[in-house]
């Protein structure tokens, strides 16, 4: 048996595994929506802070991370810079939003929202936004997982067939699991590849320079210590600003915890301290992207001039002499970090798609209030979703990636509407939506006509400002909520 | 309820108390957001001394996450710790009270918050 059939026969082992994760858990929730959706409510510290840890380490962690650190230094580290807070809006709104989701029985934050701001519109609006966002993120993993599986088997599994067939294991424990699915193979995959993370951060600085202090000092003594110096290098190799650098930390701070699949997780904890605790041990997670920039890191002197950065970890795999099982277990670690981000984004847009869009439409909510209807929707939505996302994947030639760097700005914009949700009773519905679209619209001029900035701090910053103005002025001038509604949420 | 004039941030109604610590606690977290970004990040972000075999302008940031996980943990402990008094007030106020209350309602308050809170239902059988 050649050696590239032994890599391809692990991965395609740890798909297996990965599919009996994350069908067997699915067994045992309800097959309610509730179920379906938010794991009847259950998920205990274990599950929920792999769920959330997972969902960070996507391709681009496990791909990109390293790839950032090879090309443009300790610009990397903004990556631990904006998750180390990213989460802790949770602490605060977590709670509440579980608590209100066991009470009213709400299942997304765009539930929340447009009961909270007497608005439909808003919920069909953050739908659509929703899949139009969450759709090219899928597609990234798919590429990701396809490119391993070609990469690796030497193109003897093409690339359409790797990305099937990573993402058909995906579909398949998505479509009868549900987010019970997400959770457990988000565990097992979270473990596996941290390990996988850790033992490549330490093995390669030290097969190629002795060690990390070593490495560090090498780049240093080769002339290219403003890869060292905060904040790093642009990709085009000059120096980042710091206007550039803080402002991107800032805004991926604020809307980090916004992405609707990390929001809704929410509702899935089994109690307020489960939520808080995996809030506070957050962090944690954050320590293991350390090892996944080393490896960029270790690559820097010895393999120069390889392009694009984001083949780096593929490329040194190749080149340097690692025993062929463990090469064949980073791939499927590989695999694992595509996938655990791909799993819970898939579920996400289903649900979003189905519980804040169709169901808004009272003929459709009149037939989904049927015994179980209303999960098969949404496996069905799942499944045409993911048909979508691999048609982008693999046949289209559009470029989806600009539409993705757009979303980091735009998820941000949803922020103050979810303060002011909890915590200013002033805020109206005019004043939510002129808040959100303008920001969204501010946000998306600067990205695509860069040019016209004022300054060169992130697009989504602008947006911010724009949206807060709007926010605090239209609702100040418009009728006010009704009190009762107003009260559900202030004293949740 | 809400006052028509009211235009100001509701905060916790469960516990006013909070209030203070939890403003520091904010501007802790803000400090550690700031630490991280213009203008701390530019006085320390540079590559001397080297710790553990790295550049302190990745100490610095490794620091900052360990810093901002202990305020995190330390708040949650607060915040547990207030919990459970909160509740075990409730819990005598109960009893004192029972004269006033029927003993359905009491339990009823009792349940609807030990629902929300784990730790207290397990030091209440304990």
């Amino acid at each position: 048996m050649s050696d590239t059939w032994i890599i391809v026969g692990i991965s395609i082992g740890y798909l297996l595994l990965s599919l009996v994760m994350g069908i067997v858990p699915g067994l045992k929730v309800s097959k309610s929506s509730e179920g379906y959706v938010a794991g009847d409510r259950s998920m205990n510290l274990l599950l929920l802070y792999f769920v959330l840890g997972a969902s960070i380490f996507s391709s681009f962690a496990f791909l990109g991370g390293p790839g950032w650190a090879y090309s443009r230094g300790v610009a990397a580290l903004y990556i631990i810079a904006y998750g180390t807070l990213g989460m802790v809006p949770l602490y605060f709104f977590g709670p509440r939003a579980r608590r209100m989701g066991v009470k009213y029985g709400y299942l997304t934050q765009a539930e929340l929202l447009s009961e909270r701001y007497q608005s439909p519109f808003l919920s069909i609006l953050l739908a659509i936004l929703t899949v139009v966002v969450l759709i090219p993120y899928l597609t990234l993993q798919m590429k990701g997982a396809g490119l391993v599986l070609s990469t690796i088997s030497d193109g003897e599994i093409p690339y359409w067939l790797g990305a099937a067939m990573a993402y058909g294991v995906v579909l398949l424990y998505v479509f009868f699991s549900g987010v019970m699915g997400v959770g457990w193979t988000n565990t097992f995959q979270g473990i596996f590849m941290l390990s996988i993370a850790w033992f490549l951060g330490l093995y390669l600085p030290r097969e190629l320079h002795g060690g990390i202090g070593p490495m560090f000092e090498a780049i240093q003594q080769e002339g290219l210590g403003n890869m060292l110096q905060a904040p790093g290098l642009q990709s085009d190799g000059s120096s980042w600003s710091w206007a550039g650098f803080s402002s991107a930390v800032l805004i991926s701070a604020i809307g980090f915890s916004m992405w609707p699949h990390f929001f809704m997780k929410t509702f899935a904890a089994k109690d307020d301290r489960t939520m808080k605790l995996t809030v506070v041990l957050y962090p944690t997670f954050q320590l293991f992207l350390l090892p996944i920039l080393f490896i960029g890191f270790s690559a820097i002197l010895s393999f120069p001039g390889i392009e694009p950065a984001d083949t780096i970890l593929p490329y040194v795999l190749r080149t340097i002499d690692l025993p062929i099982v463990l090469v064949g277990l980073v791939c499927a670690g590989t695999l694992a970090a595509s996938m655990s981000s791909g799993d819970a984004i898939l579920h996400a847009a289903g649900a979003v798609f189905v519980r804040d869009g169709l169901r808004k439409f009272p003929q459709l909510r009149t037939a989904m209030d049927q015994k179980n209807v209303e999960r098969k929707v949404i496996q069905l939505s799942i499944l045409l979703i993911s048909i979508l996302a691999y048609y982008f994947a693999v046949i289209s030639s559009i470029d989806i990636v600009s539409l993705l760097l757009g979303a980091y700005g735009g998820v941000a914009q949803l922020f103050p509407l979810v303060f002011a949700m909890f915590y200013w009773p002033s805020a109206t519905r005019i004043g939510a939506l002129t808040a959100l679209i303008s920001g969204i619209i501010v946000t998306l001029i600067f990205l695509f006509w860069p040019e016209l900035k004022p300054w060169d701090i992130h697009e989504g910053i602008y947006g911010l400002i724009v949206n807060l103005f709007s926010l605090i002025t239209v609702s100040l001038s418009t009728q006010k909520t009704e009190s009762s509604i107003v009260e559900k949420f202030t004293h949740a | 309820m809400i006052s028509e004039k009211q235009h100001g941030l509701m905060y916790s109604v469960h516990h006013p108390s909070k209030k203070p610590v939890v403003r520091w606690f904010i501007i802790f977290l803000v400090l550690i957001q700031l630490s991280l970004i213009w203008p701390i990040y530019p006085l320390v972000g540079h590559i001397e001394s080297f710790i553990l075999g790295m550049p302190f302008s990745i100490v610095w940031v490794l620091f900052c996450l360990l810093l901002s996980f202990s305020g995190l943990l330390a708040f949650f402990l607060w915040d547990e710790h207030l919990w459970d008094e909160h509740l075990w007030d409730e819990q005598s106020q109960a009893e004192q009270g029972q004269d006033v209350l029927g003993k359905a309602e009491q339990s009823k308050i009792l349940s609807q918050h030990t629902t929300n809170h784990e730790s207290f239902s397990e030091r209440a059988k304990s």
